[in-house]
């Protein structure tokens, strides 16, 4: 307990203190895991929405993989990145190991199918003579995904919080091919990890709190919009 | 302009849902498609819309064929059998369709507001989808379909989820209001006395074949088979020789031209009159009462005939060996 408390002191110190280093990793998550999220949804929405509404053979089957990618676990994303992007590996010319590119992808690679199963149940619980609807009304087909969004916002919403939430969190891949390294690609929960094993509790603490108000923001912000629809 | 559709074939999991080899939807007339459930009749909307992408065959409409996809949506109105809206105001939802028909803005607000007072739903414009009940919401479906002012204007079923005196009222001012925003219009449902009254044509489909079409008078008293007649509201009766129809409201009790033993098996009191239901060897049949016809209980057996009727070949041979008496 005596522990708890003086790293929750520590906390606050380092919240309010103006340590550049943690600032450092904080803005480093944001953007490690922000940007992922992004490429995420503009490979994902479309790829959902494709799926939602087209039919072809062996459908049933990458659904069925984008399901189980929902729930890949983050290590073992991250050995497969590492293998791919290691200095023998076959995109090893890129030097992208042990760079924050190589978390963007590992993190990518994690968010990528969330995004996907989200966004097709997404569209799939939209009324399904809404897209020849559109199609009648003289909708183009960029038009017609656009209104599509509109409507499927609410999911689409919830697509981007489990999207951010599962690359933020994820603690494995960056690990493995970020390599945690100290000023470079040291993100919240690799230096959760690292201050922990140092026995820094107070720092551990102090990153865990900021971890926890960053995803809680980013959902908070996303809830707000995503309830504000639903009012209308 | 018409709508003509040539050797239009549509198979839907590997069965074949509509098969017409010709169809001429005629310019500047208000027609109905008849026909019952899984008949084709959606389809060959659809096909008219360029929805059916795996139609073979083709579609005209004027001189122009209907490729799939949304530029042949443009030159159609469509109002689906179930009334979609976007989660917005039904201003918002009519005007967003005038939008993407490239009607400018400072026209949008008169046009939709036009048309949702010709359906009565104009006091109803600010409101949302949830808050409207299934027969304001068909309304309003008519309304955004009119509103854009297409050569060609595509129903379904648009008097679905309509119920009693707001119906009548709908048929009652429904061709009017066709005339006023339309010049073809095509009009699907599986009601008969709805064809008849809404349209000026009419096609007959069953099972994605066009049995009958023309003028709906020339197609009422013309009917090709038992089958189409049947649907047209004639009861068919099976004599020896051949298969009779008897139009609607022509079966009286007594003897008559053609005469028949009915078989009473239900007697309901509609109110105003009285209504006898059973068989004629076999074959189901209504009559109306008199008020002042004795009222028979089931199992009793009625003497009925019919002074007008046609004799038809056997069921889908597609030929009328006999013309009326």
């Amino acid at each position: 307990m005596h522990a708890l408390w003086e790293g929750a002191r520590g906390a606050s110190g380092l919240l309010f203190g103006g340590d550049p280093e943690f600032w450092a990793i904080v803005g480093r998550t944001l953007l490690v895991s922000g940007a992922a999220t992004a490429l995420a949804m503009s490979v994902g929405v479309p790829l959902g929405y494709l799926l939602a509404r087209r039919r072809f053979p062996g459908r049933t089957f990458v659904l069925s993989l984008i399901n189980t990618g929902m729930g890949l676990p983050p290590v073992v994303v991250g050995l497969v990145v590492w293998l791919l992007l290691v200095r023998s590996g076959p995109f090893g010319t890129f030097e992208l190991i042990y760079t924050k590119g190589a978390m963007i992808i590992a993190q990518f690679a994690i968010s990528t199918p969330i995004i996907v199963g989200f966004t097709a149940a997404s569209i799939q619980a939209l009324p399904p003579g809404l897209p020849d609807l559109l199609t009648t009304l003289g909708a183009d087909p960029l038009r017609k995904l656009l209104l599509l969004s509109r409507e499927a916002k609410l999911g689409l919403l919830a697509a981007v919080m489990a999207g951010f939430g599962g690359a933020v969190s994820e603690v494995g891949a960056s690990m493995t091919v970020g390599g945690n390294l100290q000023g470079s690609t040291r993100v919240l929960t690799t230096a959760i990890v690292t201050e922990t094993s140092r026995g820094a509790t107070d720092r551990a603490i102090a990153l865990g709190v900021v971890l926890l108000l960053l995803s809680y923001g980013v959902t908070l912000l996303l809830t707000v919009v995503q309830q504000r629809q639903q009012a209308r | 302009m018409d709508i003509a559709a040539v050797d239009l074939r549509i198979e839907s999991q590997g069965r074949r849902v509509l098969d017409i080899p010709s169809l001429l939807i005629r310019d500047g007339r208000v027609t109905a498609i008849l026909g019952p459930n899984g008949a084709g009749k959606t389809t060959l909307l659809r096909a008219i819309a360029g929805l059916e992408k795996g139609a073979a065959g083709s579609i005209r409409l004027g001189d122009q064929a209907v490729e799939p996809g949304y530029r042949a949506g443009r030159r159609v109105a469509f109002a689906f059998q179930e009334a979609i809206f976007l989660r917005a105001t039904m201003r918002r939802n009519l005007e967003l369709a005038l939008e993407l028909r490239g009607i400018p803005r400072s026209q949008r607000a008169e046009k939709a507001s036009d048309a949702a007072s010709h359906l009565g739903v104009r006091h109803l414009l600010d409101r949302h989808p949830r808050q409207l009940s299934g027969g304001e919401l068909q309304r309003f479906n008519v309304a955004r379909a009119i509103s854009l002012e297409a050569p060609i204007a595509l129903f379904d079923e648009p008097m679905s989820g309509i119920d009693g005196r707001a119906r009548e009222q709908l048929a009652d001012e429904l061709p009017e209001t066709l005339r006023r925003f339309t010049r073809t219009a095509v009009i699907v449902t599986h009601d008969r006395l709805e064809a008849f009254r809404l349209a000026q044509d009419v096609v007959v489909l069953l099972d994605g074949r066009v049995r009958a079409a023309g003028p709906k008078g020339e197609v009422f008293r013309d009917p090709p088979d038992a089958q189409v007649a049947h649907l047209l509201g004639y009861t068919i009766l099976e004599r020896p020789g051949g298969t009779l129809a008897v139009p609607p409201d022509a079966l009286r009790i007594g003897a008559a031209t053609w005469t028949f033993e009915m078989r009473v098996t239900a007697v309901a009191d509609l109110g105003s009159r009285f209504e006898a239901r059973g068989t004629v060897e076999g074959t189901p049949v209504a009559l109306t009462l008199p008020p002042d016809a004795p009222q028979p209980v089931p199992g009793d057996k009625l003497m009925i005939g019919a002074d007008s009727a046609l004799g038809l070949g056997p069921a889908a041979s597609g030929k009328s060996f006999a013309v009326r008496e």
